[in-house]
């Protein structure tokens, strides 16, 4: 299984290498590799161990020395595997990168073996990034996903793709420095501060479940980083996935880049990488700087509200259709980081299948913009109207994806959302400190408000484009055609896993919970909540690492209290079978 | 599994099937066919929803005497489980005192767990009953309604879908669920509102009744989370892990109900979702608009079924709102005032669809009142109302339906007139739901309504509000004249008078086909006699009839006690079934005396009631569209300009101002950038090495 992983993840890359032929040929090459790696993601997630508490933090792992040699006390290493946290949005990217070829099928018509090759050597990052077990290793992947963007929206974009692509890049470089100086002092924090004898003795460690480790039994002894440190790290993370999220007010790179990208690089960007920066917070922020999570929550979660009304009103007033939907997309990721700063477990987890929820619709919106803009060539709203007459096809499945979008029951987003605002209501309510409940109550509120707004204007979207009379934009070409099969076909999976994570949400929050419960359970500590502390105490002391501590396995025996049967508290006899 | 869970599985797995067979093979395979699945499944539900009556009220008979109503729930597949979810507070001051029972355990960390459940009691078999035989009539009345039209699989396909999501809206056990169906409904009344999508008009509608149901919505969601932080669990019915919010437990009060401005905010938050669905003032303005959808469509949800949803649920969580006078009042005042309002304005209107609309939205405020009044006896004869309304309002709308197939889809009953000639099974059924719509002995809708009038007069008396009701009683009373009033103003018009046919009619202006008068003729058979028959038989009202099984509703008859001696009970009774008598009958003289007799006395009358600002208020909805629009539309999309101004200039300038080294950096390198891709490249892989270099120094 293990090499499964490695070799899911290093495909993409290495197809984009032997791509070669004429252009129809390129399109096919990809498309089989894109396949080809979808099906190992699907091997990966039905294989994957989400019972064993063991395995299930660390599988199909890779663990090889990589930058490490003697005479230099630091251990590099190439280290990927999959957890909780990473395994949907690593399902999702290889689901969202097919769809990126299907639609890129036609339209591109230019450099086609060049564009194949970008998107495929972006997978991999992207990939990478889900997997990493390396801080290095996670960086480098992290930065890599920018490169061939820059050159998508670059090179295939539309009139202003230039400044689009040097602002995106710049803008989100510029915050990425400052997240490795963070992620750097971290290790050199814990370099300097944690204990440890024989063979690990004066090694820098750059594992990422090895440094949460140390981080966390640091803390349970109280020799903890203090909160300042701890404060100011979080903000130089805070710099580069606040950007990626994007979180207000650093998101305005946002609609310009997605106005300009290519429908592939929209379908990319919104699925994939602005889940980058929230799987950021979730990776590092919350479970190795957990004092200084608990300390902010309040200033996050109004960040993250703010988002969602702010990102729902601009959207209200948009007149093109590709601003509208990245617009929505920051009202929505406002969603899925509210729900992770809120931090309590219905709220993570509703959180985190909220990024995938969001990469699924928003993918399928942009796959479906792109489909219209074939067909109309404009992006003017106005333009429209009454257009489900002439493509029946495509009008249903824009519906379908906007009352995913909207969050109607028995689709993907209501799932998320409710769950992660029950959560955030439960922070309000029932574990907020007093002076912070008021806040918390008017954050639940204003939340919930944004689910109103999300649905005023994507219905009215719906509404102008495709309802009312009959009205084409005077340069649409002639027949306007329905879907094609290859069309169908690139929305038909986005569509039913929409549907299943909608009537089964459990099959998915399964997988996801004990990853995420472990990277929280911190976070909920400093935060005030006793009875998670209560059960972690009980066994952190059980478990010292061992002295070849260099992969997550023994890291993760530390952390085995969230994976142990629910305590009862106090506990009592008739609780449980 | 048993007999009942086996029914309660297939009465939704019926119409489920059917939607997706139409939807699959209704285009290209069945085309004029396409009613046939949908037909049939409706029909199979509704042999099994009788069943399940039967089956309910055997069951029923033979429970313990330890349970509270009778109740079963078979449990399908998790939806989702996070375990530990909850923790309750450690201190619990706000209880009720009353109710305040020793727990018999410590709380434990509750999970958030939901199942697929369903569950079977009076109420939801009732329910279930009513909506399958409705759905079933207007089905079969659909099938010459819209013979021709393009999109005939489509409308089946909705249709079975949105029978689907309201049989299991009311068989559901668990708040989660119930929102779920809430909006599954709410998504099935805007593809159909919107079902003619090239009007703009229609389209319209459906975005408005979305929308203003999400308003709606939104207090429904905050309600339900309010419950979960409150209790910690979601499900009505007990489960391993908690007690559930209307099961035995809390109903025996082992576990208590939480009083106070919690339960308050509860209640009024649930009654504000439910307000949105039952199209309630302040959320009723997308009711009217509703009626730019197929007439079945109206009849159907937009009267029998859907817009019932509200009442249902707050009957279901009549435990929760007996834990709050205030919320009671509430639900009561708004209630109450819809009913009259409703009824003034629909005494002008035109069209005969939004006349019937109107007294839509005023009989369900008759059935907030009866709710509101907070006796087993309110709540049960609002669920009584709720039955007969639905077979009556079908009725008429359906009879509407056929007047406006026959006229050509003219519908405005200026243009028309004397038509009882020509379409004598429209005209005979019409009259008979609109005798039951007047509350006229001895059809439906006066026993249902006269229960109504009697539980608030019962509360008018002997009591801290007793004023408060009183006053309810006396302006709903008026409203009842007001009902029969513009009921037979619109009949008189439509029917009666010299024959006039719009030119839009063309040679349709005759008699339906059997296929819409069959379900008419049922439908006005039920209008007469089915309130009789329960009137007579209590099932609904009756303080051992089957309704009051449900548990919730058993819990409301331990609960409140009898606010007066028998003897005066009967008094206030006999007292309010002589004043409705008195008053359908006045209403009906009333307008007949204007519209078959002397024309001119309307004109007089008109001239007195604008002279008191009345008949503009009417004529004008009571301006609720131009006020909604300029405080909250407006304002909202200024704001959202504002916005998005904002955004482009403060934000993003600000932003640009920041990033000015990174900007000049890039005007310096734009120059180089056409060509010089590899120059990227390199400058990357350069600095990724100088990277790694520095790290290993």
């Amino acid at each position: 299984m293990e090499y499964l992983l490695l070799t899911t993840v290093l495909l993409p890359a290495a197809a984009a290498l032997v791509l070669g032929g004429n252009r129809s040929a390129v399109r096919w090459w990809a498309l089989g590799a894109t396949l080809l790696t979808l099906a190992g993601a699907v091997v990966l997630v039905l294989a994957y161990p989400h019972s064993d508490p063991k395995l299930s933090q660390g599988f199909a792992q890779t663990d090889v020395p990589w930058l490490a040699s003697t005479g230099v006390p630091m251990d590099v290493r190439f280290n990927i595997a999959l957890d909780g946290l990473g395994l949907w949005l690593f399902a999702l990217t290889t689901l969202l990168t097919v769809v990126a070829v299907l639609v890129s099928w036609e339209a591109i018509r230019e450099q086609e073996p060049l564009f194949y090759r970008l998107l495929l050597v972006l997978e991999t990052g992207m990939l990478g990034v889900f997997v990493a077990r390396d801080i290095i290793l996670f960086y480098l992947f992290f930065e890599f996903t920018l490169v061939p963007l820059f050159f998508l929206i670059g090179i295939w974009g539309s009139e202003e793709r230039r400044y689009a692509a040097i602002k995106f890049f710049l803008f989100t470089l510029a915050g990425s420095v400052l997240t490795l100086l963070g992620l750097l002092a971290i290790v050199i924090w814990d370099y300097y501060h944690y204990p440890s004898a024989g063979a690990s003795a004066g090694t820098m460690t750059f594992s990422i479940p090895v440094l949460t480790g140390h981080l966390r039994e640091l803390r349970a002894a109280g020799l903890g980083m203090p909160l300042g440190l701890q404060v100011l790290l979080f903000l130089a993370l805070f710099a580069g996935f606040a950007i990626k999220v994007p979180l207000f007010p650093l998101h305005t790179w946002l609609p310009l880049a997605h106005v300009e990208a290519p429908a592939a690089g929209s379908v990319i960007l919104a699925g994939v990488l602005l889940k980058v920066g929230s799987y950021g917070f979730v990776r590092f922020n919350l479970p190795m700087l957990p004092d200084a999570a608990a300390w902010l929550m309040p200033w996050l979660l109004w960040l993250s509200v703010i988002g969602i009304v702010y990102g729902a009103l601009v959207a209200l007033a948009q007149s093109d259709l590709k601003r509208l939907i990245a617009y929505s997309s920051v009202s929505h990721l406002g969603f899925c980081m509210l729900g992770v700063f809120a931090a309590n477990r219905l709220a993570m987890q509703g959180g985190v299948l909220q990024m995938v929820n969001h990469g699924l619709s928003t993918g399928a919106l942009f796959a479906l913009v792109g489909m219209l803009y074939e067909r109309y060539h404009t992006r003017r709203i106005a333009d429209y109207g009454g257009i489900a007459r002439e493509v029946p096809v495509l009008a249903f499945f824009m519906v379908f994806v906007t009352l995913s979008s909207i969050g109607l029951p028995a689709l993907n987003g209501f799932v998320g959302e409710f769950l992660l605002l029950s959560g955030m209501f439960q922070r309000g309510m029932a574990e907020a400190p007093a002076h912070l409940a008021v806040q918390y109550k008017a954050i639940a509120v204003l939340a919930v408000s944004g689910v109103v707004l999300g649905a005023w204007y994507m219905l009215s979207l719906v509404q102008r484009v495709f309802l009312g009379p009959l009205r084409r934009p005077s340069h649409a070409e002639q027949p306007v055609r329905d879907l094609s099969f290859r069309e169908i076909a690139a929305l038909t999976p986005l569509a039913v896993v929409i549907l299943w994570i909608g009537l089964q949400p459990a099959f998915f929050l399964d997988r996801m919970a004990p990853t995420l419960d472990r990277l929280s359970a911190d976070v909920l500590h400093a935060a005030g909540e006793e009875l998670q502390i209560a059960n972690c105490k009980l066994q952190i002391d059980n478990c010292r690492p061992g002295p070849h501590d260099h992969n997550s396995q023994f890291a993760i025996c530390n952390l085995q209290f969230a994976m142990s049967p629910p305590r009862a508290y106090p506990p009592s006899s008739d609780d449980r079978p | 599994m048993t007999t009942i869970g086996a029914l309660l599985v297939l009465i939704p797995a019926l119409p489920l099937a059917a939607t997706l067979l139409t939807a699959v093979l209704g285009k290209r395979v069945l085309r004029d066919q396409s009613h046939w699945p949908t037909v049939l499944a409706i029909g199979g539900a509704l042999a099994a929803s009788l069943a399940l009556v039967f089956a309910v009220q055997r069951e029923a008979q033979q429970t313990k005497p330890t349970d509270i109503g009778y109740e079963k729930t078979i449990s399908l597949w998790t939806w989702a489980n996070v375990n530990d979810a909850y923790h309750p507070k450690p201190e619990s001051g706000t209880q009720k005192p009353e109710l305040q029972a020793p727990s018999p355990k410590p709380q434990a960390p509750s999970p958030f767990h939901i199942d697929i459940v369903l569950r079977a009691d009076p109420l939801t078999a009732v329910m279930l009953l009513t909506v399958t035989f409705v759905s079933f009539l207007v089905a079969v009345y659909s099938i010459g309604y819209m013979h021709d039209d393009p999109g005939y699989w489509r409308f089946f396909t909705y249709i079975s879908l949105f029978v689907f999501s309201m049989t299991m809206l009311v068989s559901v056990s668990n708040f989660v669920l119930l929102y779920v169906f809430w909006e599954a409904v709410g998504l099935c009344s805007y593809l159909l509102i919107g079902f003619w999508y090239q009007k703009p008009a229609a389209a319209a509608a459906g975005t408005k009744a979305f929308l203003v149901n999400r308003v709606g919505d939104f207090g429904f969601a905050l309600g339900v989370f309010l419950l979960w932080t409150t209790y910690g669990t979601l499900n009505f019915h007990d489960t391993p892990e908690a007690a559930g919010i209307l099961g035995q437990l809390r109903l025996h009060g082992d576990v208590a109900y939480v009083g106070g401005g919690v339960a308050t905010a509860i209640c009024l938050l649930l009654f504000l979702g439910a307000c949105g669905k039952s199209a309630q003032f302040p959320l009723h303005v997308w009711l009217p608009d509703a009626m730019e959808g197929p007439t079945p469509v109206s009849a159907l949800i937009h009267a029998a079924t859907m817009v019932t949803a509200g009442v249902y649920m707050v009957a279901r969580c009549t435990p929760l709102f007996m834990a709050s006078p205030d919320a009671r009042y509430v639900v009561a005042a708004i209630g109450c005032f819809t009913a009259v309002m409703a009824a003034i304005i629909a005494m002008t209107q035109t069209d005969l669809k939004r006349i019937l609309a109107y007294s839509t939205i005023s009989q369900l405020g008759y059935m907030f009142l009866g709710l509101g009044a907070g006796t087993l006896l309110g709540v049960t004869s609002a669920m009584f109302h709720l039955a007969t309304h639905a077979v009556f309002k079908a009725l008429l709308f359906l009879g509407a339906g056929s007047v406006m197939h026959a006229m050509g889809g003219v519908i405005d009953i200026r243009q028309f007139s004397g038509l009882r000639h020509r379409l004598p099974v429209t005209h005979w059924t019409f009259l008979f739901g609109a005798l039951a719509l007047a509350g006229v002995v001895p059809f439906a809708g006066f026993w249902s309504k006269d229960a109504i009038l009697a539980a608030v007069a019962e509360q008018g008396h002997g009591h801290d509000a007793g004023r408060f009701y009183w006053a309810l009683y006396l302006a709903a009373s008026v409203a009842a004249l007001l009902t029969a009033v513009y009921t037979f103003r619109a009949f008189f018009l439509t029917f009666y008078g010299e024959e006039r046919i719009p030119p839009e009619a063309g040679h349709h202006a005759h008699e339906s086909p059997p296929s819409m008068t069959g379900p008419l003729s049922i439908l006005a058979f039920g209008a007469v006699f089915v309130g009789l028959y329960f009137h007579w038989t209590e099932d609904f009202t009756g303080p051992e009839g089957f309704l009051v099984q449900t548990p919730s509703l058993a819990y409301a008859s331990l609960a409140s006690e009898a606010s007066e001696a028998g003897e005066t009970a009967e008094a206030t009774h006999t007292t309010v079934l002589i004043v409705s008598t008195v008053l359908a009958f006045a209403g009906v003289g009333l307008a007949a005396a204007l519209y078959l007799w002397r024309r001119a006395l309307v004109n007089a009358l008109t001239a007195a009631m604008s002279g008191l600002g009345l008949y503009g208020l009417s004529q004008g909805k009571f301006f609720f569209d131009p006020i909604y629009r300029a405080l909250v539309v407006r304002p909202l999309e200024a704001l959202a300009r504002l916005s998005a101004w904002f955004d482009r200039t403060v934000i993003d300038g600000l932003v640009n101002a920041i990033g000015l080294a990174p900007t000049v950096l890039g005007a310096v390198l734009r120059p180089l950038q056409g060509g010089m891709v590899q120059f990227y490249a390199l400058a990357m892989v350069l600095g990724v090495l100088a990277l790694i270099g520095a790290l290993l120094m």
